[in-house]
């Protein structure tokens, strides 16, 4: 029994690991449409990041409380993979963003291999160990079934998880995240900036995660997981099947989504003095037209492209 | 074979005639030239025409079909396990080549078929991703199969397997002539591949400018056109698998036959990005791209091995990049850059679906203007 709670527990972590892992993945895939071949990769980034600024203060600051460490650890990581994910996006994705489907899947892939090597050479092909920051005594009341590191890290995959999910919801660059979804041509002719959109995402929403996940992970068994971009890879199939799943309309309710359009237009472009017009309209209005997911236009938009046919267009008003 | 004439540099535009004499002259001359530098060059070239074989493959089903293939190793170790079951000491057989290389083959098309029918609905990422499963659900698969029948030995591998035999020609032993000169068995591989590449690239080229061919061709640019008018996808997509896992397994029972030992982790899944990396490399949908990105890339290390390890040593006093990362790093980046730079590799396809006549006219309009 003892041991059939251990395991539970130990499953519990690893899958909130990579419940934290499938979830950048899955925006990523949502938005751009690409698999990102190199996300495990940039989890190994993060952690062998985390390790070292770890390594870094046990050399200055013998004395720092682990948690405070831990804490620095992250930012540090954080930080360090939101500008990897970002250099990735500028440099190797964003040319391929309308080339054929091949194209960003094969550099997806070279990438991933870069950022191996570029690691391998950084930090050598031999295994480190992670310090020890969190007890590993078990927990008294239950007794034997958990450790405080196992209970810490599920709730710090809690916490990253329901941060951008909710902001993914009601933020007016969640809105717009969503519309470049849903279709980045058609949201780019609303006057979204849908390079804007991408970028940040890869920059900081998945990867400021998967940081996260990069550390606990390492912090959880101990060494660095550099192989970690292979085995990633493997389990990929098991991520995908949740790719995209925030693609769907989440909103029940017609009311609610006209009142939520409606509000931001009431309050106004002096409250969003960085957002044009169109972008605060676009949400309610793609939504409103758009009940099938995946489908290209909305379908009011269809007809009357149809209508006004290349021959009609010369004398159309 | 046009298209690989139009590509030699300077010669290639103006005498194509005396750069296909010069393609065929160095072809034969190559292991004469590598035996200057060494045995292992020769070696390296016969393994370089090995690369060949299996990019030729893969190019049929990702040049030729658009169905990417991240698991293409899975069919060359199917070919390479199967010469390894029948003629080695592992399980005491000893058929003859001619029958286990056929054999090979139509297991290698058989695993092909089995990849093919599941994915048969998926397209680009999703096909990638099963693919990919696939070609690790066969290395790990040869991997474990050694507890509780030990079928193919494990990680140790099977060794011992008997070397090409052509009806009582033994490829593995040198032939003397005389009382100084021999004929190293190297350049009887060698020489041998060389057959089998040519017979693939005619294979090939004739399937490509066949209805099979056009069919790809038309299934690739838009699958539900192709199927509008008339191609039956299901079949062409299965045959495309079969047709390139039999190159792979082709390739993989010569692979055996040539080591004399397999083991896994010669099919692991950087070997599958290695020769996707050559087709994008060369060129997609194009059988001279394919050829030169096997060679250029498959020489690539091992020149690496030979040049930057002193380079390094003579620069910095000690190796500072190991020649495997080094290998690992510039596949990668070629990758990378090759997408950015020059999507459609270093030779592009053209005019590919007509027969080689007209491309030969249309090669030579060009070069008069």
């Amino acid at each position: 029994m003892e041991t059939l709670i251990q395991q539970f527990i130990n499953g519990l972590v690893i899958g909130s690991v990579y419940a934290l892992i499938a979830l950048g993945y899955t925006m990523v895939y949502g938005i751009l449409g690409l698999i990102n071949f190199a996300h495990g990769d940039v989890l190994m980034v993060g952690a062998l990041v985390a390790l070292q600024t770890m390594l870094f203060l046990m050399g200055m600051a013998p004395g720092m409380s682990p948690l405070v460490m831990l804490a620095i650890a992250l930012a540090v990581a954080m930080v360090i993979c939101m500008l990897l994910g970002f250099t990735m996006e500028r440099l190797a994705y964003r040319r391929l963003r309308n080339a054929p489907r091949l194209a960003p899947l094969i550099t997806a892939i070279g990438v991933s291999f870069l950022l191996q090597t570029l690691a391998m050479i950084i930090w050598g092909r031999n295994y480190h160990t992670f310090p020890q920051l969190i007890s590993t005594t078990p927990l008294q009341p239950i007794p034997a079934c958990s450790s405080p590191r196992a209970d810490r890290h599920r709730g710090g995959v809690g916490a990253a998880d329901g941060r951008p999910a909710a902001a993914r919801q009601s933020h007016r660059i969640g809105r717009a995240m969503r519309a470049t979804a849903e279709n980045h041509r058609v949201a780019s002719l609303m006057g979204v900036d849908t390079n804007a959109v991408i970028a940040p995402h890869l920059r900081h929403r998945c990867r400021a995660r998967r940081r996260v996940a990069g550390v606990m992970f390492a912090s959880n068994y101990g060494n660095r997981p550099l192989r970690h971009g292979l085995q990633c890879r493997a389990s990929r199939a098991l991520h995908r099947r949740g790719a995209g799943r925030h693609r769907q309309p989440r909103w029940r309710d017609a009311r609610r989504r006209r009142a939520r359009a409606g509000g931001v237009l009431r309050r106004g472009l002096h409250r969003a003095p960085h957002l044009r017009l169109p972008q605060l309209v676009l949400p309610g209005h793609l939504r409103l037209h758009h009940p099938r997911p995946g489908a290209d236009l909305p379908a009011h938009r269809t007809a009357r492209r149809t209508r006004v046919g290349p021959g009609l267009s010369e004398h159309a008003p | 074979m046009n298209e690989l004439v139009a590509a030699v540099p300077w010669l290639g535009k103006r005498n194509p005639t005396a750069a296909r004499w010069l393609i065929i002259l160095v072809a034969i001359a190559a292991p004469f030239i590598a035996w200057q530098f060494g045995r292992s060059w020769v070696r390296i070239l016969d393994f370089a025409l090995l690369y060949m074989m299996l990019a030729l493959g893969l190019n049929l089903v990702v040049g030729f079909a658009g169905l990417l293939d991240l698991g293409y190793i899975a069919f060359y170790a199917v070919g390479a396990y199967t010469f390894a079951f029948l003629a080695s000491p592992h399980f005491d057989v000893h058929l003859p080549f001619w029958v286990i290389l056929p054999l090979g083959a139509a297991f290698a098309a058989l695993a092909g078929v089995m990849l093919g029918f599941p994915v048969l609905r998926l397209r680009g990422d999703y096909l990638a991703i099963v693919t990919l499963g696939f070609g690790e659900i066969v290395r790990i698969f040869m991997l474990n199969l050694n507890y509780p029948v030990n079928i193919t030995n494990g990680p140790q591998g099977i060794n011992m397997i008997d070397p090409i035999n052509l009806f009582g020609w033994d490829l593995s032993r040198n032939i003397r002539i005389g009382e100084d000169f021999t004929i190293h068995s190297l350049f009887l591989y060698y020489y041998f591949f060389l057959a089998a590449v040519v017979a693939s690239i005619i294979f090939i080229q004739r399937l490509q400018i066949s209805r099979i061919g056009r069919a790809w061709a038309a299934m690739r640019d838009d699958e539900l056109a192709a199927k509008a008018i008339g191609i039956n996808t299901r079949d062409m997509k299965l045959l495309a698998f079969a047709l390139g896992a039999t190159f792979g397994g082709v390739a993989g029972a010569l692979f055996g036959a040539f080591q004399g030992f397999v083991s896994p982790e010669s099919f692991s899944l950087m070997e599958s990005i290695a020769v996707l990396t050559m087709v994008v490399f060369g060129g997609m949908g194009n059988i001279a791209g394919a050829i030169v990105g096997a060679f250029v890339l498959a020489l690539l290390p091992e020149v690496l091995r030979d040049v930057a390890v002193p380079l390094q040593q003579a620069l910095f006093g000690h190796v500072l990049l190991d020649p495997e990362v080094l290998r690992m790093l510039l596949l990668s980046l070629a990758m990378i850059l090759m997408m950015l730079l020059r999507p459609a590799g270093m030779i592009p396809a053209r005019a590919r679906y007509c027969h080689d006549e007209h491309l030969a006219r249309t090669l030579e309009r060009e070069a008069a203007k």
